[in-house]
C-alpha cells in the first residue's frame, strides 16, 4: 500500500475524529465497487481505508457473532482484511467484493477458534428438558405460535433471540451460528470446526434446545402462547397426560397434517459457499 | 413405544429427515398421542425460525448474497475508530516490509 493518492473511493465523510493520518475524502461518490477492488489491486490506501469503513461494520458484526467477545473479534477481522490485500489478486469477481470478504472474515474467526485451546465441553446447566424416570417430560411448558414478522414487536424479539444467542458458550454457539443461521450442512460445520458429524450434530441439538430455553419465557411473558394449549383440562406433564404407552393406539391420533409444515434446511455444500480464491 | 425422552433425542434427526422409515413411525405415534411432544416440537422448530431471523437481514448476518442497498440496508454501528486505524497501520507496515 504505498499509493496515498486523494480518497476518490470515499463516501462523504461523517462525523468523528480520525486518528490514523490517511488521506482525507475529497468528493462525495458513488462506491464502484470495479474502482474499490482496481484500488486494492494497485495498492491504493484511500480504496483499502473505503473498503475498511464500507464494509468493516458488517463483517465485524459477523465476527462478534463467530467469536463471541470483542477483542478476538477485532483481531479476526484484522487477520481478515490483511490476508484480503495479500489475496485481491485471487478475487475473480465472480462474487461480490462483500461477499468474498465476508468469507474470509469467516475463515479468519475459524481458524482462531479451531487454534484456541481446546475447552472442555461447556456446561449448558438447567437449559434442556428434564424428565421422569420413565422417560416422560418434566413440567412441559405452554405451546408458542409464530411472533410477528414485522414491526417494533418483531424486531425488539430478534434483538432479544441475538441477545440469548450470544448467551450461549461458545462450543455451541459457534455450531448454532454456522449450522442454523450460515446454512452450512453438518458435514461442512464439521469440517470447518475439526469436529466429528456427530459433535457437530450432538452440539447444535443441545445448542437449539438451551436457546428455546432462554427465549420461553419472553414468549409466555409476551403473551405469546396458543390460549386452548392451556386449558385447564389439559395436564400439563406427559406423565398424567394420554400419553402413547397409556393410550389406545387408534385414540385420538392426529393426522400429520396438523404438525407445522417446515422447510428443511438447505443442504449447502462447503464448495458451494467458498468461492476459488478464498483465502483460509 | 418412544418415550418423551427418545422422541426429544430424535428432533434433530426429524429435523434433517434422517430419521429412518420404523423410527419416524414411532415418531409419528408419539407425537399423534403427546401434546405436551407436539408443543415441544413446533416450539423446537420456532427456536430455529428465530436464531435465523433474529440474524437475517441485521448486522449479524452470515450471509452477504443478499441485494441490500444503501437505502434499504440496516443501520450498523460504525466500525471503533481504533480498529480503523489499527488495520490501516497494519497494512501500511506489511506494505513497508515488504510482505
Amino acid at each position: 500500500m504505498q499509493d496515498h493518492s486523494p480518497n476518490r473511493y470515499a463516501r462523504p465523510a461523517s462525523s468523528g475524529s480520525q486518528s490514523y493520518s490517511c488521506p482525507k475524502i475529497i468528493e462525495a461518490e458513488v462506491l464502484d465497487e470495479a474502482s474499490l477492488v482496481e484500488g486494492l489491486r494497485t495498492g491504493n490506501n484511500a480504496a483499502f481505508e473505503s473498503v475498511v469503513r464500507e464494509l468493516g461494520p458488517r463483517l465485524l458484526a459477523v465476527a462478534r457473532s463467530l467469536m463471541g467477545n470483542e477483542a478476538d473479534a477485532q483481531d479476526a477481522l484484522q487477520d481478515a482484511f490483511l490476508s484480503a490485500v495479500r489475496s485481491i489478486d485471487r478475487f475473480s469477481g465472480e462474487s461480490k467484493l462483500s461477499t468474498w470478504l465476508h468469507r474470509i472474515v469467516v475463515n479468519a474467526c475459524l481458524m482462531r477458534l479451531r487454534t484456541k485451546r481446546r475447552r472442555p465441553e461447556e456446561s449448558l446447566d438447567g437449559l434442556g428438558p428434564t424428565f421422569h424416570a420413565d422417560g416422560h417430560r418434566r413440567n412441559p411448558g405452554p405451546a408458542w405460535i409464530p411472533p410477528a414478522q414485522s414491526g417494533i414487536e418483531a424486531i425488539e424479539l430478534r434483538r432479544f433471540v441475538r441477545t440469548c444467542i450470544n448467551q450461549l458458550p461458545e462450543t455451541y454457539r459457534v455450531v448454532l451460528m454456522l449450522r442454523d443461521v450460515g446454512g452450512l450442512d453438518t458435514e461442512a460445520t464439521a469440517n470447518a470446526l475439526n469436529l466429528t458429524t456427530n459433535a457437530v450434530k450432538t452440539r447444535l441439538h443441545r445448542a437449539r434446545q438451551a436457546l428455546r430455553e432462554l427465549i420461553e419465557p419472553r414468549m409466555i411473558e409476551a403473551g405469546i402462547i396458543e390460549p386452548q394449549a392451556i386449558t385447564p383440562s389439559l395436564p400439563e406433564s406427559c406423565t398424567d397426560s394420554p400419553h402413547p404407552d397409556k393410550a389406545q393406539s387408534t385414540s385420538a391420533a392426529l393426522s400429520e397434517q396438523s404438525l407445522p409444515k417446515r422447510s428443511m434446511p438447505a443442504q449447502t455444500t462447503i464448495e458451494s459457499r467458498t468461492d476459488r480464491g478464498v483465502p483460509r | 413405544m418412544m418415550t418423551c425422552r427418545e422422541l426429544i433425542d430424535f428432533l434433530i434427526d426429524y429435523h434433517e429427515g434422517s430419521l429412518d422409515t420404523a423410527t419416524r413411525g414411532e415418531f409419528d405415534r408419539h407425537l399423534s398421542l403427546c401434546p405436551p411432544c407436539r408443543r415441544y416440537l413446533e416450539s423446537y422448530l420456532s427456536t430455529i425460525a428465530l436464531a435465523k431471523a433474529s440474524c437475517e437481514n441485521s448486522e449479524h448476518t452470515l450471509n452477504t448474497d443478499s441485494t441490500s442497498t444503501a437505502s434499504n440496508a440496516p443501520k450498523r454501528p460504525p466500525m471503533p475508530e481504533e480498529l480503523v486505524s489499527s488495520i490501516l497501520r497494519a497494512s501500511a507496515m506489511r506494505s513497508i516490509n515488504g510482505a
